[in-house]
């Protein structure tokens, strides 16, 4: 009895001694009154919102990654604008109103910079187009900056609105190629970028959810209309997903095949760079049902 | 002379692998004793199980009386020093410094190393005439020389009882016949020595006893001239051996295999 | 005799410079005074904040973590007279990585802020019930081995497979950048979630110093001086876990450390694995904080993982060694 007595003991020490600043974090929470206060963002997804809904002077810093041009959709927007390496002790000394994060990774930055009283808002990347929607709307509010918010939305439905017309009479198939030989399925936000572009996704029809291979020869056989691409064939660094097209077998093919380029930049995150991402793949659409609509041999365009 | 470590009804077992049969052997202070018998007769075995590296499925070894497995492994090794066959050290330690080893039983735990154990290392390597070897890395000494440290290492625990597998195998004829001058000297002030030996030459010449096991038993004890006597050396060894004396100690050589007795087996 | 008198001592005043350089290094831009000012001061500006709150959990972990490390390590290769042998090879490294990917994969680690260091711990703790049961009762140090190289190549297993079904590319690159180690942004929650479990593990080890010197000799020698070598083993292990589990479990993966350092130290402490072990553990917590400078030092886009800097040090000595066992054989 005493022996079970002192294990019960020692549990509540641990949960005491561990376990209760743990308790603490969650209730600290700065007040809501963010009107006119500086925000910082340590994470790509969150920089490509911020810069977009918030004039430069209420930014605080982006992270490195925001202002790169190889990752970012907004790094010409965000020229000389303040970054961060997603560090605590850089926030710290920026002392911004609210932090932007990612719901994913730098877990230990925003736990800290709870400890240390700041406002972190996670915000987790949107899986649909209404998704998108919502979630613009939500961070437009939450920086006081509806009026953006609402006119990307806007831009957002005209967008989709131009991609439907026309898109009843005929779907072309596509077909997502990542490097290693890898396809996005349903269930994310490409599969909803695609329909929303008047496209079908092959890979969705056969049954792929998320990221899974996508054997060549299967690509050879179910030969889609448009084949999507991260990067250009003929842009440097060489890319392992363009280089496929140089394989012996697609040589017939990639004659019959419209190449669409969506930089991953612009549908990763789901933020405002959809439209774009959009827009691309309704051109790509357009030029494969007039390539079927005029069977001749045309050069495979850049 | 009462015994200070005795097996009784030694029965012991490697895996599944029956070794020792129930054995019966005393080993007393002020004697070398020496343990001989052909390969995989199990004197190693035994010598284990004596050190109490191996517990015994039957049978006990007692040491003044009290079973050893009812002795705190440190003062077990106060009173029985080891010393396993090809020993060496795994780390280019300095010979003083392997020697110091031999203290631990005597060493009380987190305590370093006094004047009474640096006493004992310097009387350990003087007695097996190391002491000028002590500054040197044991993995650069030679065969010999190796042989004196790990010698001396097992003495400055100052046991009552030595404990040595072949220490001779792998020495040249000179440091063979040293070593065994030495564990002789040990024995002659007053320790209990038993040492496994395959020379019988040097069995013959330096044991005060002898026992001669095969097949996991003890098939002889006693006096060297009585245990390796010619037919004895025939039935266990299968050899026939010259014996005769120089300078009044009696001496043996193994000289033919004898190929009828390995057929009759 | 004089130069190992004054290692210990050395490695000490050593561990004071690395410790200051990690207090006053970092991107708020504080001089010297101010930081001094704000970590022993009696004001809560922003300096305290970032000098208590930041830096000193992110020095206290390194030294901490990079002690652990050079301590099990100097004590594995001891027990196993290897020189190769590093903490992971007993598979903790490997299950404490698990646990924390595991609370990573299944979202646990989003519930609390210490679910993750937990995890590990927790991982670690399953290691240690494995590779006993597998290693089984005797001490042979085969079966250690071979029992962790199964433990660590199971857990990399299932790491792997949380990694494959990870809902989706950010939870799993998120799980990749853990993997590869980092000390940034701990808070002292960490330390007070590691410090009792790596406090407990360096006990353990440090209690191993005599019998790992007797085991210079050989297991039976050992054996024979009055060491039982199972509860020499069980000790290892168990001090291995405690503080290597709790040091993967907050900072994620970090190699090499403890394979170079005791390797480094050990002609300077005349190769004796007890005098090693003091040593090593100074020598750790050196070289990880040294590292963990360098990682703050160099601006990059992602931020340097120390893991990678740690693998990006050892490496070379690692070729080195290579090279000498090399002529020293031939």
């Amino acid at each position: 009895m005493i022996r079970a007595h002192r294990f019960a003991a020692l549990l509540v020490w641990i949960a005491g001694v561990w376990l209760a600043p743990a308790i603490q974090v969650g209730a600290e929470v700065a007040g809501d009154d963010l009107a006119g206060a500086r925000v910082a963002s340590i994470n790509l997804c969150t920089d490509q919102l911020l810069v977009r809904l918030l004039e430069p002077e209420r930014i605080a810093s982006i992270s490195v990654l925001g202002a790169d041009p190889h990752y970012s959709a907004v790094a010409e927007r965000a020229a000389g604008l303040p970054v961060n390496h997603a560090q605590a002790e850089e926030i710290l000394s920026q002392d911004p109103g609210l932090v932007l994060a990612g719901s994913y990774g730098n877990r230990a930055t925003k736990e800290m910079l709870r400890r240390l009283g700041y406002r972190v808002e996670e915000l987790a990347p949107p899986s649909d187009i209404e998704g998108v929607r919502a979630q613009l709307r939500d961070v437009g509010d939450l920086l006081g900056a509806a009026e953006r918010a609402e006119a990307v939305v806007a831009e957002l439905d005209d967008a989709l609105r131009a991609a439907e017309s026309g898109a009843e009479q005929e779907r072309p198939t596509a077909v997502i190629y990542e490097s290693g030989g890898v396809t996005l399925g349903s269930g994310g936000l490409p599969q909803a970028v695609l329909e929303a572009a008047g496209l079908t996704n092959l890979a969705a029809e056969r049954g792929i959810q998320g990221a899974a291979p996508f054997p060549l020869e299967r690509l050879v056989v179910s030969a889609p209309d448009i084949l999507v691409l991260y990067d250009a064939p003929d842009e440097a660094p060489p890319s392992q997903s363009a280089s496929v097209l140089k394989h012996p077998a697609l040589h017939g093919l990639s004659e019959r095949i419209e190449i669409a380029v969506v930089p991953r930049a612009l549908w990763t995150c789901g933020g405002p760079e959809v439209v774009e991402a959009i827009e691309r793949l309704v051109q790509a659409r357009q030029a494969a049902v007039e390539r079927k609509a005029a069977p001749v041999l045309e050069a495979l365009r850049p | 002379m009462t015994a200070l470590l005795r097996a009784e009804g030694l029965r012991v077992a490697l895996g599944r692998r029956q070794v020792l049969h129930g054995l019966d052997l005393d080993l007393s202070e002020r004697e070398l004793v020496g343990l001989i018998g052909p390969n995989g007769a199990g004197k190693t075995t035994l010598l284990r199980a004596l050190a109490g590296l191996l517990a015994p499925e039957a049978g006990r070894v007692t040491l003044s009386g009290k079973p050893l497995a009812s002795l705190p492994p440190r003062s077990l090794a106060r009173e029985v020093g080891y010393l396993p066959q090809g020993g060496g050290s795994y780390w280019p330690v300095t010979a003083a410094e392997l020697v110091m080893l031999g203290r631990m039983p005597h060493l009380g735990p987190w305590r370093k190393p006094g004047a009474r154990d640096e006493a004992a290392v310097a009387a350990a390597l003087a007695a097996t005439d190391a002491a000028h070897l002590a500054a040197r890395k044991v993995t650069q000494l030679s065969g010999g020389e190796r042989m004196r440290v790990l010698l001396a290492r097992a003495l400055a625990g100052e046991p009552r009882l030595l404990l040595a597998d072949e220490p001779v195998s792998g020495l040249d004829p000179y440091h063979r016949l040293e070593a065994m001058e030495h564990l002789r000297a040990l024995a002659r002030d007053g320790k209990g020595v038993a040492v496994v030996l395959h020379d019988l030459t040097l069995a013959a010449r330096y044991c005060d006893r002898l026992v001669l096991l095969d097949g996991g038993g003890i098939v002889a004890e006693g006096a060297p001239s009585d245990v390796l006597s010619a037919d004895r050396l025939a039935s266990v060894y299968r050899v026939r051996a010259l014996h005769g004396f120089e300078g009044g100690e009696p001496f043996v050589v193994p000289w033919d295999p004898l190929v009828q007795a390995r057929e009759a087996r | 005799m004089s130069a190992r008198t004054v290692l210990l001592p050395a490695l000490a005043v050593l561990l004071l410079f690395a410790l200051a350089g990690s207090l006053l290094i970092g991107p708020a831009g504080l001089s010297t005074p101010e930081a001094l000012l704000g970590l022993f001061g009696s004001e809560r500006g922003p300096a305290a904040r970032v000098m208590r709150e930041i830096r000193l959990p992110r020095s206290l972990l390194g030294a901490m973590i990079g002690a652990s490390l050079g301590l099990a390590g100097a004590a594995l290769q001891g027990y196993l007279r290897n020189p190769l042998a590093e903490p992971g090879l007993i598979g903790v490294s490997g299950a404490a990585a698990l646990g924390a990917v595991l609370t990573l994969y299944t979202g646990l680690s989003a519930a609390f802020s210490l679910a993750l260091p937990l995890g590990g711990i927790a991982g670690a703790m399953a290691a240690v019930v494995l590779v006993q049961l597998l290693a089984g009762r005797e001490a042979g140090t085969i079966t250690l081995i071979l029992a962790g190289v199964a433990v660590t190549a199971f857990a990399a297993a299932l790491t792997s497979l949380a990694l494959n079904l990870a809902p989706s590319p950010f939870a799993a690159l998120e799980i990749v950048f853990w993997l590869l180690g980092s000390l940034s942004d701990r808070s002292m929650e960490h330390v007070w979630l590691a410090a009792p479990f790596m406090v407990l593990g360096w006990l353990l080890l440090a209690s191993t110093g005599r019998a790992l010197d007797a085991l210079t000799l050989g297991e039976e020698a050992a054996s024979s001086l009055g060491f039982r070598l199972p509860a020499i083993r069980l000790r290892l292990v168990l001090g291995t876990a405690f503080c290597v589990g709790a040091a993967t479990a907050v900072a994620g993966a970090i190699g090499f450390v403890g394979l170079v350092v005791p390797h480094l130290l050990r002609p300077l402490v005349g190769h004796r694995p007890g005098a090693l072990l003091p040593a090593s553990a100074l020598g750790g917590a050196v070289l990880l904080l040294l590292a963990d400078l360098v990682v703050r030092a160099i601006p990059t886009a992602q931020e340097l993982k120390l893991g990678v800097v740690t693998a990006l040090i050892g490496a070379p000595f690692f070729f080195a060694l290579v090279l000498r066992t090399r002529r020293e054989t031939a």
